[in-house]
């Protein structure tokens, strides 16, 4: 896997986005939703998301520009900590993932349900 | 199961609990008992100032009627990257003022070669806006609360290539939700 979306194979990773950005229309309607749920809409910042979150699998990248170790221009790097690690905690946690918003997070328990929307490293949920 | 799952994200990463959602991407977000109100006041004081349109003189709408724009007009041409830099932080206003959708999209379409004329839209809806400040979408809850939706189009509403203008709104009992204003991508 590697953490540059565009050059990503269809079908081949789990995560396509990298950073998790939700839809204007998707945040509305979850504030239109939740007020005929007569729900209150709560909301968490994440300190530092880029070292967040604890990886599972392999990740490559390639060296950034300005730090390309001399003599060693073909090597990549492997990350040791997710970029952004909310994603994979979510759905660890039981959450559902929307099909057609990937930053769309939903949990059911008996008649409860969570909805969760997350923006980079604000989250909002109701 | 909303405690637990917020104990639960502080405890596995470092996060601030913010409370409740009242300030969120620029968007004020005021909860009330019987509904959500958003809006983006402080939005539109910095995009008035960014643009030397604070405390400029009100206008009551965003267009003027039945004005017809063109790509190519007599006005001398102005400053391409302002009017760009207008287009997006209008578009981005479109979150809580969807009114001002129609205006935006049409003045999006002159960001090549903006000239006088285009600029004077871009100003008026500033302008309009100066005006409006306070205005956003109230969500009130309501008992039975259906899902609408609505669309119309304008009859080759464009001088250059009459192709027509078309725009939708979907609602969930009062507040909009989804909506958007589009130019057909063929002539009808």
């Amino acid at each position: 896997m590697v953490a540059k979306g565009y050059s990503q194979q269809l079908g081949v990773d789990y995560n396509k986005t990298f950073a998790p950005v939700a839809r204007l229309d998707t945040i509305r309607t979850l504030i239109a939703l939740a007020t005929q749920k007569g729900w209150s809409i709560y909301q968490l910042d994440v300190k530092s998301a880029f070292l967040n979150g604890v990886l599972e699998e392999e990740i490559y990248i390639e060296q950034p520009p300005g730090f390309v170790v001399k003599g060693q221009e073909a090597k990549v790097l492997r990350l040791k900590k997710a970029l952004y690690g909310l994603k994979q905690y979510f759905t660890n946690q039981g959450f559902r993932r929307s099909k057609s918003e990937p930053t769309l997070y939903i949990k059911t328990q008996g008649q409860h349900t969570l909805l969760l929307s997350l923006y980079v490293d604000d989250l909002i949920y109701t | 199961m909303l405690m637990e799952f917020k104990e639960d994200m502080m405890k596995t990463f470092e996060m601030n609990d913010l409370g409740f959602m009242s300030y969120f991407l620029s968007i004020e977000v005021s909860q009330r008992n019987d509904g959500i109100f958003i809006s983006q006041k402080k939005y539109i004081e910095d995009l008035l100032k960014k643009f030397k349109m604070y405390g400029c003189k009100p206008v009551s709408t965003p267009l003027v009627t039945n004005e017809k724009l063109q790509k190519v007009d007599e006005a001398p041409e102005t400053d391409a990257s302002r009017n760009m830099s207008l287009v997006g932080s209008l578009l981005y206003l479109t979150t809580t003022r969807p009114n001002i959708m129609f205006a935006t999209s049409l003045l999006s379409r002159f960001m090549q070669k903006p000239s006088q004329i285009h600029l004077g839209v871009g100003k008026r809806i500033l302008r309009y806006l100066q005006g409006t400040k306070e205005y956003g979408i109230w969500y009130k809850s309501i008992g039975n609360p259906t899902l609408i939706g609505y669309t119309d189009s304008d009859w080759a509403g464009s001088v250059d290539d009459m192709k027509s203008t078309s725009g939708y709104a979907f609602s969930l009992g009062l507040g909009i939700f989804s909506c958007a204003s589009k130019k057909q991508a063929t002539i009808a």
